[in-house]
C-alpha cells in the first residue's frame, strides 16, 4: 500500500497531473486546476477565447500564458458582419479589428507582478509593460471577407448557409438583412399569375435575379388579408409561408451573439407580410441586442407594439421611408410596454426615431408621466427624434402641461409662456426641461433640441445636484434666490433648469430641501415665493439676490404653514 | 502483458474506502494505474493483492469513471493530436453525451479523476463537454452558467471595453 502511495504521489508529479487536495466537492468551473482548465481552453475556437478572456482574472490570465506559447493570436481581433444578401447568398465583412489589451497582473500584496514569459521560441523575455505588449498582430480591415452561396441543388436550399466558420473565427457584431424575405412578394404574384396553386416556393432560378423594377402601382392587391400581428394563427400562416425557410435562417444564426440586426428595403414589397420581419427577430430573441428598420416597406403596416419585444434590447433605431407606405407605426404605446418589462428583461435602452409621425408630442408626453409615476424610474438612455414631423415647440407644450397638472396648478396661460412671448424659434430651442421622478427624486428626464443632430432628445438621467443638496438640509431662501433670473412662467420646472446650467452650480451648494415629501406639501406656497421673488430679482438685475425683508417674510410664513 | 494479466481484476479504493473490483483489460486506460502496475511489478502478481487508493477520488466518481472504461476498453487507441489546433467537439459519441449528462459538480470531479487517473479519453470527452458549454455564450452568459464572479475593477473593464463587442450599448 504504501508503495503504491508513494508511486502514485511521485507519477502525479513527473505528469504534471494536478489535483486540487479536496476539502469539499468542487462546484465552480474557476476551481478546476490550470491544467485543467487551460484543457478546456484548447476546444475552445478563438471567438470563444476573446469571450472567456473577458469572464474574469483567472480565465484572462490563462489564455494570455496560452498565447505566450504560441506564435498566432488565439483570441479573435476583428469583428465582422453577415451581410444577407438575399437567401442564396451571404456575405462577411469586415467592420473593425481591434486588439487585446493586457492588464498588469498583482500578486496577493498587491505588488505588480512583471512575468517572465516564454515565448514559442524558447527564449525568456522581461514583460516591462504588460498592457503595452500587443498579442495579437492587428489585421486590416477589409470590407469584403468572403462569401458563401446556398446550394441550390438541393431541395431545401433557401438561406441554407454555414454560418460556424464564421462565428468561430470573427465576433459577428452585426446582421444585415437587406430586402428580408422578398422572395415572399415574388412567389405570391407567381401563385396568382398561376390561379392559386397553392402556396410553394418558386423554383429555384440561377442568379436570382431581383424584381426591383415592380412598382409598388404594380402591386396586385392581395386575396388574403395581410398578416399584421404575432397571434399563434398568425404564426401558423408565417409558416406556412415561410416552410421552413426563416426558421432555418434563425436556426443558423443560433450561435450569435448580441449582434445588432438591420432591416433595411430597396422598394415595397407589398404581398410580403412586414410581421415576418419580426417574427424572425422573435426567433432571434437571445441572439439580438440591437435592431434597425431603415425604411422598411410594406402595403398595410404593422403597430410595431403589437409585435415588437424590447426585452433585452439596448438600441432600437427606426427610420421610416420617404414614401407613404411604412412597414410599421411607432406609437408611443411601444415605449409604455418597455416601461411596463420586468427589471432584468429591460435593459437601459437607446431609441432613435425618424419619420416616425405616430409619435406624438402627447404620446410622449403619455409616456413621460407613466415614467413619473412608476415606483421605481426605469432607466433608459435616450429617446431622439427627429425633428421633421414635429416641432420642438410641440413637446415643450406638452411635457410642460404634464409637469403644471402634475404639480396640482392650474395650467399658465399660453400668453405668459416665455417662448411665445418671445416667439424665437433659436430661443425655444434652448429651452431645457427636467423633469425628476415622482418618488426617486435624484432620477430625471432632460429634454432638449440637439443642434449638431437636429433632433430632440430625452435622456434619463441622475441628478446630481439633488444628490449633493440631500445631504444637507436647505432653505427657502435659496430658493428664492436660485429662482431669481427666470421669467414668470416660474414653476419648479423653471427652477430645475436653472439648476441643470452648470454656471450656477456654484450658486446653490446647499439650496432646496430635497426631501420629496416636504417638497410636495410645499411646492404651492414655494413656487409662489419664487415667482414673486423672481420677480424682485428681475428689477435688481442681479441672479442672486440678498435676502430682502419681503423675501424673510414669505420663508417665516412658509415654514408656519 | 500476458493473457492470464489481461483478465486479473484490480482492486482501486476510493476515497471513501469503497473497494471496486475492475478488469484489467478496463484499467489500462488510465496511465497512473497502468504504469504503477508495470513499474512496480504487479502485473506479475498472481494475486490482486492490496486494494490500490485512489486518493481524491469518491466511490460515486470512480464508480462512473469505471464505467466510463468498460465501455470504451476496447476503442482503438486515437492518434495523439496534442498540438492540432482545430479541436473538435462535435464529435461525442452519444452515448458519452448521455453519460456526462451529469450536474455540473459531477462533471467537474469526473474531470479531476480522469486528470489524476490519466484517462486520455475521458478528460477529452468531458473537457469538450465543458467547452461545448462555454460555446456561443457571451462574457456574461458564461459566468451565469458557471456561476462565477466577474471580479475585473470598473478601471479594467473601461480598459478591456474597447476590445469587448458586448459592453458597447
Amino acid at each position: 500500500m504504501s508503495r503504491t502511495m508513494s508511486f502514485l504521489t511521485s507519477y502525479r508529479n513527473n505528469n504534471n497531473n494536478t489535483i486540487v487536495k479536496k476539502q469539499k466537492p468542487i462546484k465552480c468551473v474557476d476551481e478546476l486546476p490550470d491544467a485543467v482548465l487551460k484543457n478546456v481552453f484548447k476546444y475552445c475556437d478563438l471567438v470563444d477565447l476573446s469571450r472567456c478572456s473577458l469572464v474574469n482574472h483567472r480565465f484572462r490570465e490563462l489564455i494570455e500564458d496560452m498565447e505566450d506559447s504560441r506564435t498566432e493570436p488565439i483570441r479573435c481581433s476583428q469583428k465582422a458582419r453577415i451581410f444577407v444578401c438575399d437567401r442564396r447568398r451571404a456575405i462577411l465583412e469586415g467592420v473593425s479589428s481591434y486588439k487585446a489589451v493586457r492588464l498588469p497582473r498583482y500578486d496577493a500584496k498587491g505588488q505588480r507582478i512583471l512575468k517572465k514569459r516564454t515565448t514559442s521560441t524558447g527564449t525568456n523575455s522581461s514583460e516591462e509593460s504588460s498592457e503595452e505588449r500587443v498579442p495579437n498582430k492587428v489585421q486590416n480591415t477589409l470590407p469584403f471577407i468572403c462569401e458563401q452561396y446556398a446550394d441550390n441543388n438541393q431541395s431545401n436550399w433557401a438561406f441554407q448557409f454555414d454560418f460556424l466558420p464564421w462565428t468561430a473565427k470573427y465576433e459577428i457584431y452585426e446582421i444585415f438583412l437587406r430586402n428580408f424575405c422578398s422572395f415572399f412578394d415574388r412567389e405570391q404574384s407567381e401563385m396568382e399569375m398561376n390561379f392559386g396553386n397553392g402556396r410553394t416556393p418558386s423554383p429555384p432560378r440561377s442568379g436570382e435575379t431581383r424584381s426591383y423594377d415592380k412598382l409598388p402601382s404594380s402591386q396586385s392587391n392581395m386575396a388574403e388579408p395581410p398578416i399584421t400581428s404575432l397571434t399563434h394563427k398568425d404564426i401558423e400562416a408565417l409558416k406556412e409561408m415561410s416552410l421552413g425557410r426563416v426558421e432555418r435562417l434563425a436556426e443558423n444564426m443560433k450561435h450569435l451573439r448580441n449582434v445588432h440586426c438591420v432591416f433595411k428595403d430597396s422598394c415595397c414589397y407589398a404581398s410580403r407580410p412586414p410581421v415576418t420581419m419580426f417574427w424572425f427577430l422573435t426567433m432571434m430573441r437571445s441572439q439580438v441586442s440591437r435592431i434597425t428598420f431603415d425604411r422598411c416597406q410594406a402595403s398595410v403596416p404593422v403597430e410595431a407594439h403589437e409585435v415588437l419585444h424590447l426585452a433585452n434590447i439596448h438600441r432600437l433605431t427606426v427610420i421610416q421611408p420617404d414614401s407613404m407606405k411604412p412597414a410599421m407605426v411607432i406609437r408611443p404605446k411601444l415605449l409604455i410596454n418597455w416601461l411596463h418589462l420586468a427589471e432584468p428583461l429591460r435593459k437601459k435602452i437607446s431609441i432613435h426615431l425618424t419619420g416616425c409621425k405616430e409619435m406624438t408630442p402627447k404620446g410622449l408626453a403619455a409616456f413621460v408621466a407613466a415614467w413619473k409615476a412608476r415606483p421605481t424610474p426605469a432607466i433608459f438612455s435616450q429617446i431622439s427624434i427627429d425633428g421633421n414631423s414635429y416641432k420642438y415647440n410641440d413637446f415643450v407644450n406638452e411635457l410642460e402641461l404634464l409637469q403644471h397638472e402634475n404639480e396640482r396648478e392650474p395650467p399658465i396661460s399660453p400668453y405668459s409662456r416665455s417662448f411665445v412671448e418671445e416667439n424665437a424659434h433659436a430661443v425655444v430651442l434652448e429651452k431645457v426641461l427636467v423633469i425628476h421622478h415622482s418618488k426617486d427624486y435624484k432620477m430625471m428626464l432632460r429634454f432638449k433640441y440637439c443642434k449638431p443632430s437636429r433632433r430632440m432628445v430625452l435622456t434619463c438621467e441622475v441628478d446630481h445636484i439633488v444628490e449633493l443638496q440631500s445631504l444637507s438640509p436647505v432653505s427657502t431662501f435659496s430658493r428664492l434666490s436660485i429662482g431669481g433670473g427666470r421669467s414668470n412662467n416660474g414653476s419648479s420646472s423653471t427652477l430645475n433648469e436653472i439648476r441643470s446650467v452648470p454656471s450656477l452650480y456654484s450658486l446653490s451648494p446647499n439650496n432646496t430641501t430635497m426631501n420629496t415629501e416636504d417638497k410636495r406639501i410645499n411646492r404651492t406656497i414655494s413656487q409662489t415665493t419664487m415667482r414673486i421673488a423672481s420677480q424682485g430679482c428681475r428689477e435688481s438685475g442681479s441672479i442672486v439676490s440678498t435676502p430682502s425683508f419681503v423675501n424673510k417674510l414669505i420663508r417665516l410664513l412658509s415654514s408656519s404653514n | 502483458m500476458t493473457d492470464a494479466a489481461q483478465e486479473r481484476s484490480i482492486k482501486l479504493l476510493s476515497s471513501d474506502n469503497e473497494t471496486f473490483q475492475v478488469p484489467r483489460n478496463v484499467i489500462r486506460l488510465s496511465n497512473t494505474i497502468n504504469t504503477l502496475l508495470q513499474d512496480l511489478g504487479l502485473d506479475d502478481e498472481e494475486d490482486a493483492g492490496d486494494a490500490i487508493p485512489v486518493q481524491n477520488v469518491t466511490s460515486t466518481i470512480l464508480k462512473k469513471v469505471i464505467a466510463w472504461c468498460q465501455h470504451h476498453h476496447e476503442d482503438p487507441v486515437a492518434a495523439d493530436d496534442s498540438d492540432s489546433r482545430e479541436k473538435r467537439t462535435d464529435d461525442i459519441s452519444s452515448w458519452d453525451v448521455e453519460f456526462l449528462k451529469v450536474d455540473q459538480g459531477t462533471l467537474f470531479e469526473l474531470i479531476l479523476a480522469a486528470n489524476y487517473l490519466d484517462i486520455k479519453g475521458l478528460l477529452d470527452v468531458s473537457c469538450k463537454t465543458v467547452a461545448n458549454m462555454i460555446k456561443g455564450k457571451s462574457p456574461e452568459e458564461i459566468r451565469r452558467t458557471f456561476n462565477i464572479k466577474n471580479d475585473f475593477t470598473p478601471e479594467e473593464e473601461e480598459q478591456i471595453r474597447k476590445e469587448n463587442a458586448w459592453c458597447e450599448d
